[in-house]
């Protein structure tokens, strides 16, 4: 069985040094990997960063992360994600990794993804410059995703966004902010991209449960949403392989 | 009242103040004006950003009683796991 703990929107600030490693105490006897679905920081400073990496410090497990827009809010995402690779965390934009477990081979792979909305509320590629780059930008990271999912040698497949790829796990915010939660296209990607799981977070007041239409598992890790320190998920990569 | 005074424009300003203003950051939060009283929702991760989140709506906000119904993340390690095969 490989065991996946998952959580998003930690929000890490220079007040939460310790705060959250005494949560994560136990996490290497339950888990095999560790996923991070953005929003690791309240605004993408270094300093920040240094204290997750801190937090982080013999987790025990590897830790595979993207960034979320909070990540991005002091316009240093390179920085961002140069310290965290730095500390050995893989931090995946349009890419790929391929963990070696012990229960088998677990593929991420992973995009902060973009809005948009979903199928029948979308926005297009049309009109003014801002609206078609906006869209524009949402197919790029998808596209991107599709990519890396299908180039995972892996026995089990998981898709790792901050915004979300499917409506469901949107219930419980205002339909009105849909579009700025996720995008359908990353739903597709996930299909496309033949992953058996997509993890997300952003909507802190969503739901945990949906599925693609394509009926691939996903999950809202945001950690208001699951009120726990992280969520621990498990795949069976024998009863995932072809018959 | 001035258009600005609205209650949903207060209330939204203010909303898109915690968001984009340095001092907070805080994207999730639901500030209701009901009856010249604020009331705070949502989730942030510490206990002084609960009250710092207060603390500026209220300098934002003189002469509104502000509701500090803010809770903070306290979450424990998960018990089980769910099996998705």
């Amino acid at each position: 069985m490989i065991r996946i703990a998952a959580v998003g929107d930690v929000h890490v600030g220079q007040d939460s040094c310790g705060k959250l490693r005494p949560h994560w105490e136990h996490l290497a006897e339950n888990a095999d990997a560790f996923l991070l679905a953005g929003d690791l920081t309240r605004c993408g400073t270094a300093s920040e960063v240094e204290v997750l990496v801190d937090e982080l410090r013999d987790v025990g497990v590897p830790v595979v992360t993207v960034l979320g827009n909070h990540d991005y809010q002091a316009d240093e995402p390179d920085k961002v994600t140069g310290l965290l690779r730095d500390a050995g965390v893989h931090v995946l934009e349009g890419d790929g990794v391929v963990l070696d477990l012990p229960a088998g081979r677990l593929g991420v792979a992973g995009t902060k993804g973009f809005g948009g909305g979903f199928a029948g509320a979308c926005a297009t590629e049309f009109g003014e410059p801002e609206i078609k780059a906006f869209v524009r930008h949402s197919k790029e990271l998808a596209d991107r995703l599709c990519g890396a999912l299908s180039g995972l040698d892996a026995d089990v497949k998981v898709a790792l966004t901050h915004y979300s790829p499917v409506a469901d796990t949107l219930h419980g915010e205002r339909l009105e902010i849909y579009p700025f939660l996720g995008s359908y296209l990353l739903g597709e990607a996930v299909d496309g991209g033949g992953a058996q799981l997509a993890v997300h977070g952003h909507a802190h007041n969503g739901s945990e449960k949906g599925v693609t239409a394509g009926g691939v598992h996903v999950r809202n890790v945001a950690q208001p949403v699951i009120r726990r320190a992280y969520a621990l998920y498990e795949l069976e990569p024998a009863a995932l392989a072809p018959v | 009242m001035e258009p600005v005074d609205q209650p949903e424009y207060v209330a939204t300003h203010l909303k898109q103040l915690l968001a984009e203003d340095p001092e907070t950051s805080e994207q999730g939060i639901e500030v209701l004006l009901v009856n010249g009283q604020l009331f705070l929702r949502g989730a942030v991760a510490t206990e002084e950003r609960r009250d710092a989140v207060a603390e500026f709506v209220a300098r934002h906000a003189p002469g509104l009683r502000v509701h500090n119904d803010l809770v903070t993340y306290d979450w424990p390690e998960p018990t089980e796991a769910e099996s998705l095969t």
